[in-house]
């Protein structure tokens, strides 16, 4: 749920993405086509061999890869498991106290800095709040709503448009500055 | 290094498209709804769907523009997000269904049955096609450019591009021309990157995503490895002091003693994001 700073005014939980589709569309350009690859029954069967020569050359180039200089110590005494990759176990020299990631999770709330683009109403107040784990569609929701317009295009840092789907808290965590995520929206395409 | 990027970049499943009964014609057999198709792992399933439905248009019910907002992938009842590029949503969601043991024969099964839905109502997490291949790649630059940001501190190398060089690069991935693919990407990559495009994807019953931030060194200056990534995301996933999962990225199980710069460098995908899909042993 998205919070005003000054008011607790929050958005119906809508399930429904499809009004994102408006911060998905394009400005135009080449309309490319792709060609479809359409399989006959005997070229069906070829196709793995590709899949597993990609298997052989990244675990022989793994193998070779592996030892670098400053932990070739470590692997020499290291219980990793070169027949199941994925079995190993954490040195303690790598071992991290308390996870940085949680640390992060554990802000329950973030802020967001909206800022207009263009001619569409700057929203007030334009500091919002919202909770870590809500997606991106929500954020667009809450300013639909708040602004009553049909279609409102977003983008963090003046630069990109987030996926609909993307955790809010991510993007806070990843772009944020002086710990406010930056949302510019505009009544039209303004990043192409 | 270019042999496994050909490889990534050659890499393709062989899908069969079983079209929803609602969408064709009554009187239509079983299989004239199917269509055998070979997609590429590094591109969106959804750039071919119009590809499809002209394919079996004799047996639609509706003009192919008419059905495009309308219609959804799915396999064994699960929606699949079309926005996740092809191979990492084979690796997250057919992956999740076997069971242990059966990860080498999962690649060796030659067609990978999909569902082609059609309803007025989308379920839940569709994000629906209204301006066919443009929107598709609209959401692809923005990745890009997002991507660009997580490198480089902002999306200036992506937004430099010149209109030529945007729509090269946007034809190199529907033509699969690796060549300009790489000429184009290379302006946008950086040989220093600040922190790595990535994306973890957990086969759990909600196939969470996660984008962490990710530096190429750790806090006392050695070069982190995707098990240091994994210590800091997933510490409850280590039980005395074992991963109790594995990685799987474009298909193959990667080791969590490859640096994390490596592991971008050679196994990124055409979104400029390294996906990796962690699942639980059992799984």
């Amino acid at each position: 749920m998205i919070q005003s700073e000054s008011d607790s005014d929050t958005t119906e939980n809508d399930s429904s993405v499809q009004s994102s589709e408006a911060s998905l569309r394009n400005i135009g350009g080449i309309p490319a086509r792709p060609t479809l690859n359409v399989l006959s029954d005997n070229e069906i069967s070829h196709s793995f061999l590709l899949q597993n020569r990609l298997h052989d050359v990244n675990r022989r180039l793994s193998q070779l890869g592996l030892v670098s200089e400053d932990d070739s110590d470590d692997n020499k005494h290291s219980p990793y498991m070169r027949s199941s990759q994925y079995i190993r176990k954490v040195t303690p020299k790598e071992a991290v106290p308390q996870s940085q990631y949680k640390r992060v999770e554990q802000v329950s709330k973030i802020q967001i800095k909206f800022q207009p683009i263009g001619s569409i109403p700057s929203l007030r107040p334009s500091i919002c709040k919202i909770s870590y784990n809500q997606s991106f569609s929500m954020v667009i929701m809450f300013l639909k709503k708040k602004l009553n317009v049909e279609n409102v295009y977003c983008y963090v840092n003046s630069s990109f448009a987030p996926s609909p789907q993307q955790i809010v808290g991510d993007l806070w965590t990843q772009f944020k500055v002086n710990n406010e995520l930056i949302v510019n929206y505009c009544a039209s395409v303004a990043f192409g | 290094m270019s042999e496994i990027r050909k490889l990534i970049w050659d890499g393709a499943l062989n899908v069969q498209i079983c079209v929803d009964d609602t969408l064709v014609l009554k009187g239509t057999s079983t299989t004239e709804r199917l269509l055998n198709v070979r997609i590429p792992r590094d591109t969106y399933i959804v750039v071919y769907l119009e590809g499809m439905l002209k394919k079996l248009q004799r047996f639609l019910r509706f003009d192919v523009s008419e059905v495009m907002s309308k219609v959804w992938f799915e396999c064994d009842g699960q929606l699949l997000p079309w926005y996740y590029p092809m191979g990492v949503l084979f690796d997250t969601i057919k992956g999740s269904n076997s069971k242990k043991g059966e990860l080498a024969s999962e690649y060796s099964i030659n067609v990978w049955k999909i569902d082609l839905k059609y309803a007025l109502s989308l379920p839940r997490g569709h994000i629906p096609i209204v301006d066919e291949v443009d929107q598709i790649r609209s959401y692809w630059m923005h990745q890009w450019k997002q991507a660009c940001f997580i490198l480089n501190g902002s999306s200036k190398a992506m937004m430099s591009l010149s209109i030529k060089e945007a729509k090269k690069f946007w034809k190199s991935v529907i033509n699969r021309e690796q060549d300009e693919f790489d000429k184009v990407s290379a302006k946008i990559l950086s040989r220093r990157p600040q922190f790595i495009p990535l994306i973890l994807h957990r086969t759990n019953s909600d196939l969470e995503k996660i984008q962490p931030t990710v530096s190429l060194v750790n806090s006392n200056g050695s070069i982190k490895k995707l098990l240091n990534v994994l210590l800091e995301v997933f510490p409850d996933d280590f039980t005395n002091g074992m991963f109790s999962g594995c990685v799987v990225s474009q298909g193959i199980v990667v080791s969590l003693e490859d640096d994390m710069f490596n592991l971008y460098t050679k196994l990124r995908s055409f979104d400029g994001f390294l996906h990796l899909i962690v699942k639980e042993i059992g799984t």
